[in-house]
């Protein structure tokens, strides 16, 4: 049996223009699908990435989950149903990538290279954990 | 207090299953909980999930507690067993960890073994694959759990008898419950979590 990958990472993502939460929802599945699609076996991730992304200065926040490529769950915080303001402008987004069957910079390029999905250039910010189990 | 240890694979639906029962907990029993949030990275995403639906979350990063970061865990508990104390601790381990051996290590320091519970979630939907890729890990989190909750059993399709059956008979003698990926447990997984000696 591999050593999983085990990636955490934080990344600020600043829009270029706001936009509505059911846009950010939108990109972050697009994102998440994308990066998925990069690390899966079978149309399976033989492991999990999970997203929260968490509109800057608030505690609004969105929850991506995906472990099969036709199965992405997402949740999201009371407060981010609820809010009457709707455009985002900045959402730092907490990223974890625990898989088995690919090595670390795989999975590190995965999550680089579909930040162009959001809007950033396809650079790592800050990364929190990059270590094998 | 009593201690429900949850393990399962990366991606089983621990947390989802978690968030009910502590609601359960309370919401219906009207009874205090807190939750060990254990992610083998240094950040997490499930700690933030659990506490946006407002309980109370102690986070153990950086490890797993089944094998790197035991210490702290044990510490963990005493501590919030001796200033918190609540009736209930739920321990979500990474999707590395091996529940029976978590379980052994806290009996070994804190807590006597007759007052926790040892769950393992099997994401019955990906079990086929992952026995491919991750078979030791998985079997050996399901070996000397306490109960068994195959999760997802609905997503494994055609497959879904021959999957529980192969499940069931990795666990053996230990009981085991099969739930859809539905956002309501039924009272059956309830009252088995809660059932005690």
């Amino acid at each position: 049996m591999d050593k999983a990958a085990v990636f955490s990472k934080v990344q600020r993502i600043i829009f270029p223009k706001p936009i509505t939460r059911e846009k950010a929802a939108q990109l972050l599945q697009e994102y998440v699908l994308s990066v998925g699609t990069k690390l899966s076996y079978n149309a399976i991730i033989a492991g999990h990435i999970k997203i929260a992304a968490q509109e800057a200065g608030t505690d609004r926040c969105l929850f991506l989950s995906l472990t099969r490529l036709d199965q992405l769950h997402m949740k999201s915080s009371v407060s981010w149903e609820s809010s009457a303001i709707d455009a985002i402008t900045e959402i730092e987004m907490t990223i974890n990538a625990h898989l088995f069957g690919y090595e670390q910079r795989a999975v590190e390029q995965a999550v680089r290279s579909s930040l162009s999905i959001l809007g950033v250039a396809p650079r790592l910010g800050r990364k929190i954990a990059a270590n094998r189990k | 207090m009593k201690i429900l240890l949850f393990g399962g694979f990366l991606g089983s639906g621990k947390t989802t299953i978690i968030l009910q029962i502590a609601k359960q907990i309370t919401e219906v029993r009207a009874e205090t909980v807190v939750i060990i949030e254990n992610e083998i990275g240094e950040t997490g995403v499930d700690d933030q999930l659990l506490r946006g639906s407002g309980l109370q979350v102690r986070p153990l990063f950086g490890g797993c507690v089944c094998c790197q970061i035991t210490g702290d865990l044990i510490l963990s508990i005493q501590e919030i067993s001796e200033a918190l104390n609540p009736e209930w601790l739920i321990v979500e381990m990474t999707g590395l960890a091996i529940p029976g051996k978590t379980a052994e290590l806290i009996a070994e320091y804190v807590v006597d073994r007759s007052l926790m519970k040892t769950m393992t979630i099997v994401d019955g939907g990906r079990w086929p694959e992952l026995k491919c890729i991750v078979e030791p890990l998985i079997v050996g989190q399901i070996e000397k759990s306490d109960l068994v909750i195959v999760n997802k059993a609905d997503i494994a399709g055609s497959d879904q008898d021959e999957t529980i059956a192969d499940i069931q008979q990795q666990a053996g003698s230990i009981p085991l419950l099969v739930v859809a990926a539905i956002h309501e447990l039924p009272p059956a997984v309830f009252e088995e979590v809660f059932r005690f000696g």
